[in-house]
């Protein structure tokens, strides 16, 4: 019998996890993938959006380098999908979604993907799935300390340091990145022209801490802190002649885990603190949104093991949020309960598992969501499971209050989920994951044209998505060379069932900026300290609000070289992105940048 | 006896056409200021024709839409917050007051007016508009695209109602154009131009609709707006309409010296209007009645047309004033 109730984040000897799927089910369970961002061969200059594009069957919705990246997973919005570190939510609570341009993988171990939907599990918002990025340490005892830099094309510098001090009970990571672009690139227009982008300066400074404390065998309290203020320029569309818009994102992120770890009881409980602004500024308009909030959150999760293969589940949640602009009546504050309880129950080669969540919202009714799944070894390598659950996502306060436009009626979106997972583990870390799935979502939010001809949040939309992810990891070696190859595929179809006339939307078309097919394919060879990477994307056309947008393929190629001098660490990498030098634009009138290159270089002293 | 008029064999008669101009100076617009509706009166009244706007506050913003009177002269600004702006920076023909017409609009044509021929108005592009498609911006292109060669337009239709019906007729003005084979004819309106409504007739109400190449799911991307001034009615019909006379309608004593009376068959809504020989209206009388007493002392001397206006329908008579 494989033993599925061990908890994938105990402790070890020197290595602390911190992903977000707290038991091994749902590692088992769910379309589950972990990224290490240490195998990313450009990881220093990698955000989050770019990890996912080119790593994931995700599809990330860019305007441009350096601009807002959002995520569209299985069809959903942006604001379907749970964004969260350590295991904390961090959507923004006024637009409800995360700008993926603004998260340095460089600070984090670990970046999550677990597809699907998840609320009854992780609550509101995890509609089609979560994408977690955390931190992970080593109680080995050493201090390290690491600066770096790159440069690339646009005027690109980057400069960063990190230390880490590990001793005995306590391991404490810092990160500091100072990164600057012009991001003036020249793009081909659609009559072969080439112009060169302007007014798209970005400006970005992040400090991260996460510190561990060893409390005794059992438990342990973990402090993570993230300070980042970015700064950039909107560039003019290419039909603008000139533009004089601007974003400032300032983000102070506190919080303080308890983890309580015994041989059939976990407790896992966070308090946390989100304290962020965005503002934008577009003078020619005289639009200036200073947009601030405050959240406190604070979760628990208990996992109780009797000696009946019963886990028993169960958890918390308290978010209180506090929203601040101009475009509101007043102060807005928003509060969101939530209770969940569960079981996971094995017999043999079957796995079950049953969760029931309610939330509480100050703002919105929100339905009774239950998860039900049923899990089937098939072999030793292969693992089929069945799942259906209800999902839910409360609307974000820019949807209740905002002026014109916000609807204080509004309902939550509600969708029922099913899926159908088949994995196949091999040897290594080879794997093969395919998942079928499909989603309808009722009361899904959109802004359309009112009677008093402005725009209004309304429950208008109907949206079926449904769809196929497949990943495989297949890694071999010949001789001295380590061959790992991913790929990922991912077709998704997200139709709507109801035409509406403002925006127009005609019955059964596939929603904006949702591509049918995406593809990843990933291969690195490394030799010793030699690591030669080369990925591929290919993402099919899209719908947009303007017009049909062209598909795309990438190519971006690595190179890093490591070196080991007494104790030191040099690590020097070289990429090559958009190696085709492929025109291409994700959003219409938004210019993507051509052929380009980072080059970047460390130096690790312990 | 029944017979039957054009108006054009009227106007023929009657020498010259009546006119009324709105130029909306009267409303005393003060220099860089505007009325946007914000008084909640539902319009403004300039002469012979009503400018309908609809003003709404939600506490925290307010929106409007239809008319609005403007005087503003900052004609470099771009984007909404200029958006009671035109390009020329003032009124026709240096004038402080002009009107913004935003989103779907109509007007209605009143008193002398109403069910009558509009002469036409002057028309030029709003600030906001003009800037934009000159130099797009967040949300719009500018015109003629990423090459200059997009054949883009920006089209002002205007329509008819006339007895409560929608015509079929409409009027199309151009307030950009780049469909030109040499972009250098491609235009961007932004001077005073008359745009000439005698081709739709008689006339109860005009609605008019904007319309853009740049346009997306969202509708159109290309703001709404147009500038209107000095907008003309000839007050007098030019359609094929029943004229009826006598015995209907009677106007004695004839000739007379102060005073006329005109005795209709039924009491209803009617409008009388008096033109003399130039075809300036002297009088414009709405009355219920079906005896109406009209003081004519200070008229000069000479021959009068009064036309009546029951329902629609059309009655002439005439008298001579000694």
């Amino acid at each position: 019998m494989t033993q599925l109730f061990s908890f994938a984040n105990a402790q070890s000897d020197t290595i602390v996890t911190d992903t977000i799927g707290i038991n091994a089910y749902y590692l088992n369970n769910s379309t589950n993938q972990i990224i290490k961002t240490a195998e990313i061969i450009n990881s220093l200059s990698q955000s989050l959006d770019k990890t996912l594009q080119s790593h994931s069957g995700i599809f990330i919705k860019t305007y441009g380098a350096g601009s807002i990246s959002t995520i569209s997973l299985r069809g959903g919005s942006a604001s379907q999908t749970m964004i969260s570190w350590n295991g904390i939510p961090i959507n923004n609570p006024m637009l409800g979604l995360n700008d993926l341009s603004l998260i340095p993988i460089h600070a984090f171990q670990n970046i999550q993907i677990i597809k699907g939907g998840n609320t009854a599990k992780y609550g509101n918002g995890a509609m089609t799935g979560i994408i977690d990025v955390s931190n992970q340490h080593n109680l080995s005892q050493n201090i390290n300390a690491t600066i770096n830099t790159n440069y690339g094309n646009f005027n690109k510098k980057s400069l960063g340091a990190k230390l880490d001090i590990n001793h005995k009970k306590l391991a404490i990571q810092t990160t500091y990145q100072n990164t600057i672009s012009d991001n003036n690139f020249n793009y081909k227009t659609l009559s072969g022209d080439t112009k060169a982008q302007s007014h798209a300066y970005f400006k970005s400074e992040s400090a991260t801490l996460s510190a561990y404390y060893f409390l005794n065998h059992r438990s342990h309290l973990k402090l993570n802190y993230w300070h980042q203020n970015t700064f950039r320029q909107i560039p003019p569309t290419t039909v603008q002649t000139r533009s004089k818009s601007d974003l400032h994102d300032i983000i102070h992120r506190y919080n303080l885990k308890y983890d309580f770890n015994q041989s059939n009881l976990n407790i896992k409980s966070s308090l946390a603190y989100l304290d962020e602004q965005n503002n934008f500024r577009d003078s020619t308009n005289l639009i200036f949104t200073n947009n601030k909030f405050k959240s406190l959150i604070h979760k628990t999760d208990f996992n109780y093991l009797s000696k009946t293969n019963f886990e028993i589940l169960w958890g918390y949640n308290i978010n209180r949020t506090t929203a601040q602009t101009a475009f509101y009546e007043k102060d807005q504050v928003l509060v969101n309960t939530g209770l969940y309880s569960g079981i996971n129950y094995q017999h043999d080669r079957s796995t079950f598992n049953l969760i029931f969540r309610q939330e509480w919202h100050s703002e919105s009714k929100l339905p009774f969501a239950p998860s039900i799944s049923y899990g089937h070894e098939l072999n030793d390598k292969r693992n089929i499971t069945f799942k259906i659950s209800k999902e839910f996502r409360a609307p974000t306060a820019n949807e209740l209050f905002w002026r014109p436009g916000g609807n204080g009626d509004l309902k939550p979106e509600i969708a029922w989920s099913q899926e159908i997972t088949f994995t196949q583990k091999g040897k290594k870390n080879n794997k093969l994951t395919a998942s079928l799935f499909h989603r309808k979502i009722e009361n899904w939010v959109l802004w359309t044209l009112n009677d008093s001809q402005f725009y209004q949040a309304t429950n208008i939309a109907s949206v079926r998505s449904y769809g196929i992810d497949i990943s495989n990891v297949y890694q071999f070696q010949t001789s001295k060379t380590i061959h790992t190859v991913i790929g990922n595929y991912a077709y998704v179809i997200a139709e709507n069932l109801k035409s509406v006339s403002s925006p127009i939307i005609n019955k059964g078309s596939q929603l904006f900026y949702k591509p049918k097919h995406k593809i990843t394919l990933d291969y690195t060879a490394s030799i010793d300290n030699l690591h030669f990477n080369i990925n591929g994307q290919y993402v099919s056309s899209t719908i947009g609000t303007l017009g049909d947008l062209a598909g795309y393929e990438l190519l971006n190629l690595n190179v890093k070289k490591s070196v080991n001098i007494k104790n030191h660490n040099v690590n020097l990498f070289i990429s090559i992105n958009n190696l085709l030098n492929k025109q291409y634009r994700v959003i219409e009138r938004r210019p993507m940048p051509g052929r380009h290159f980072d080059i970047g270089l460390s130096f690790s002293l312990s | 006896m029944k017979s039957i008029f054009t108006l054009l064999l009227l106007v023929a008669g009657l020498g010259v056409f009546a006119q009324t101009t709105t130029d909306f100076e009267n409303f005393n617009i003060e220099i860089d200021s505007f009325n946007n509706g914000s008084d909640f009166s539902g319009g403004f009244t300039a002469e012979t024709v009503f400018f309908p706007n609809t003003f709404t506050d939600f506490g925290t913003f307010t929106s409007w839409g239809g008319w609005s009177l403007s005087g503003i002269t900052d004609n470099t600004t771009a984007g909404f917050s200029n958006q009671y702006s035109c390009i020329s920076g003032s009124g026709y023909d240096n004038s402080i007051a002009y009107a913004v017409s935003f989103n779907q609009s109509h007007i209605e044509l009143i008193n002398t007016a109403a069910g009558k021929t509009a002469d036409g108005f002057y028309i030029n592009n709003s600030t906001y508009a003009y800037l934009s498609m000159l130099e797009g911006d967040s949300f719009a292109k500018k015109f003629g695209g990423e090459s200059g060669d997009d054949p883009d337009y920006f089209l002002l239709t205007i329509k008819k109602y006339l007895d409560g019906q929608l015509s079929n007729d409409s009027l199309n003005f151009y307030l950009a154009d780049f469909r030109f084979a040499d972009n250098n004819e491609d235009f961007i309106v932004n001077d005073w131009t008359f745009v000439d409504l005698k081709p739709l007739g008689d006339v109860d109400s005009l609605s008019f609709s904007l319309t853009s190449t740049d346009v997306g799911a969202y509708g159109m991307n290309t703001p709404g707006y147009f500038c209107m001034d000095n907008f003309t009615t000839l007050d007098i019909s030019t359609s094929n309409k029943e004229i009826l006379e006598a015995p209907v309608v009677s106007a004695y004593p004839n000739p007379t010296i102060d005073q006329i009376n005109i005795d209709l068959e039924t009491a209803t809504e009617t409008s009388i209007t008096i033109v003399n020989l130039t075809g300036q209206i002297v009088r414009n009388i709405n009355t219920n009645s079906n005896k109406i007493l009209i003081d004519v002392q200070d008229l000069n001397t000479g021959m009068y047309n009064v036309i009546i206006n029951q329902n629609k329908k059309f009655y002439k008579s005439s008298f001579v004033k000694l």
